[in-house]
């Protein structure tokens, strides 16, 4: 297939540093196309991937599982990087989910026999028609979209930037990031798909990560009683004492909030902190 | 003439709505000006008893936006100060049986001839909350500092800024000097951190408030009340003067024998617990 250099590029985008990468592949050509310019770009840059993990972002739409072996293969195969995992934009993956949940409901409602016998990763039509919930196999879900997670387009996607102090009642919610140039006071809620950064001070609610994402992350200049979530964790600060508002030994401490061993673990910012985790604090 | 409309809110109760609108509504005529105050907390009416005017209602506000009665009928004019004239809340009824737009109609025809219309909002952020700040061009928000009042001031202060008023400052009321110099009350300047708002006045707590109110001579009249002279400098803050705003300092001892304590260097306090 003629490629030139300028549509390799333009199909697959590299983004990233050191032993961290993204490829986003385009959305809007055949995965065939993606995997050849994948392995174009790929022998060109052979002594740039010796080792580490990249993420392949798919940016707009669900792949089949074939069709992401491919990608993985290709990758995987051509270079010493291993693949950690598959992103797609979260609103994509649950138009996804909830299509198939449909499909899967209205199945159920006409009492048409399933057969269990379906090889997971088979075609889209193929799969639906051939599995089954609640048997305590995998359901079609999470066959096709469970090597998926949210959250492709996380740090490029547009996000929000709040000029001021969120109020007791106010409620925030973005898809994206979401940036606060004051503080969160007691009362009121933040919400966003992707990070939250405070630049100033936490006392309220904030939930990262809202879409699913348990690798999103809060940071803030200072807290004091904060509540934390974090995708489907959450952390409730009560155990420091009743707050008079004067400043406490550790109130002016900036703080990394992130998912750890099951929960919302908070560790003060340190300026090397992004230096001590590989370049990028977001990654785990 | 064209004045303009200040509510006076706090979200919370009890943290001296209606003591500061009386207080204000007076300094402010005390500087003559024109001022109307108009009592809108229906049902649990109070600014006529802290102004000592109860006894004068002959028509409420809801007279005047049903039709009952002429706005001139219903302006109560102050025993005290000269152009301060009263319009009192009914008893009998509730929030619902005014509209923000009656409100506000009244409102922009008392502006038409008073220097100053000011507000007393009811506590809560329902009905009463949303007519008595929909006429408001500017808000003077009261709290006390603690906790509870300054978390509902915060969610009041975001929902003015969400309204057409278009500046809000802030009264905190019934600072103790004391409290605060041994670090068990918020100072000011913690308060106004947290809300990210002006201040308009720091006012200090003084139980010649209670006094006052239940004589129904507000304390502004009091040339002795520290708190009276605060609403004073507020009220010439409200008007344009530019006077410092400066946390309360702990009033000196009084009594002859405090003196002598002092002197011998017992402390109130410390000789009140021997």
């Amino acid at each position: 297939m003629p490629t030139n250099v300028t549509e390799t590029q333009a199909l697959v985008q590299v983004a990233g540093r050191g032993t961290r990468v993204n490829f986003k592949i385009d959305d809007g050509v055949p995965v065939d196309t993606a995997c050849q310019a994948l392995l174009e770009h790929l022998n060109r840059n052979k002594n740039l991937y010796s080792s580490g993990e990249v993420v392949v972002d798919i940016g707009r739409r669900v792949l089949r599982e074939d069709h992401r072996a491919e990608i993985r293969q290709v990758i995987e195969s051509k270079s010493g990087l291993t693949v950690k995992q598959f992103r797609c934009e979260p609103d994509i993956l649950e138009q996804e989910r909830q299509r198939i949940t449909d499909l899967l409901e209205a199945q159920h409602a006409a009492h048409r026999p399933v057969s269990n016998g379906a090889a997971p990763g088979g075609n889209v039509e193929d799969a639906e028609e051939t599995q089954s919930v609640g048997d305590g196999r995998p359901t079609v879900n999470e066959v096709l979209v469970g090597g998926i997670v949210p959250g492709g387009e996380r740090y490029g996607s547009p996000g929000l930037i709040v000029r001021g102090t969120c109020r007791a009642g106010e409620v925030i919610d973005v898809a994206g990031n979401l940036v606060i140039l004051g503080n969160v006071n007691p009362g009121a809620q933040v919400s966003a798909g992707g990070d939250i950064l405070v630049f100033g001070e936490l006392r309220g609610h904030a939930h990262a990560g809202a879409s699913g994402d348990a690798t999103a992350t809060i940071i803030a200049m200072s807290t004091t009683h904060p509540r934390l979530r974090i995708a489907g964790y959450a952390r409730r600060d009560d155990e420091s004492p009743p707050n008079f508002g004067h400043r406490g030994p550790d109130r002016d401490i900036a703080v990394i909030a992130r998912v750890r061993n099951g929960s919302v673990h908070l560790a003060p910012y340190r300026k090397n902190y992004a230096l001590d985790h590989g370049g990028n604090p977001h990654e785990r | 003439m064209s004045g303009k409309t200040i509510v006076v809110t706090s979200g919370k109760g009890g943290v001296g709505k209606t003591t500061a609108t009386a207080n204000v509504g007076a300094a402010l005529a005390l500087r003559s000006n024109r001022v109307a105050v108009v009592d809108t907390d229906i049902g649990l009416r109070n600014l006529d008893v802290v102004m000592g005017l109860e006894n004068r209602i002959v028509y409420d506000l809801v007279d005047v936006v049903e039709g009952h009665c002429r706005i001139e009928q219903a302006l109560i004019k102050d025993k005290h100060a000269g152009e301060l004239y009263l319009i009192a809340a009914a008893q009998t009824r509730d929030k619902d049986c005014i509209t923000g737009k009656q409100l506000i109609g009244l409102c922009r025809r008392l502006e038409d001839d008073f220097d100053y219309v000011i507000v007393d909002c009811p506590a809560g952020i329902e009905q009463g909350f949303k007519n008595a700040i929909s006429a408001a061009q500017e808000a003077l928000v009261v709290t006390t500092p603690e906790v509870s009042a300054i978390r509902d001031a915060d969610r009041v202060i975001g929902l003015l800024y969400a309204s057409s008023v278009r500046e809000a400052k802030l009264i905190i009321n019934r600072i103790k000097p004391e409290m605060v110099r041994q670090g068990n009350m918020m100072d000011a300047s913690d308060v106004l951190e947290t809300l990210a708002v002006d201040a308009i006045g720091l006012v200090p707590s003084d139980d010649r408030v209670i006094t006052a109110t239940n004589n129904g001579t507000p304390v502004v009249y009091d040339p002795t009340s520290p708190s009276g002279r605060e609403f004073v400098r507020i009220a010439a803050r409200i008007d344009g003067d530019h006077i410092p705003i400066i946390a309360p300092v702990e009033e000196p001892p009084t009594s002859l024998m405090d003196k002598v304590r002092n002197l011998m260097g017992i402390n109130r306090r410390t000789s009140a617990h021997v």
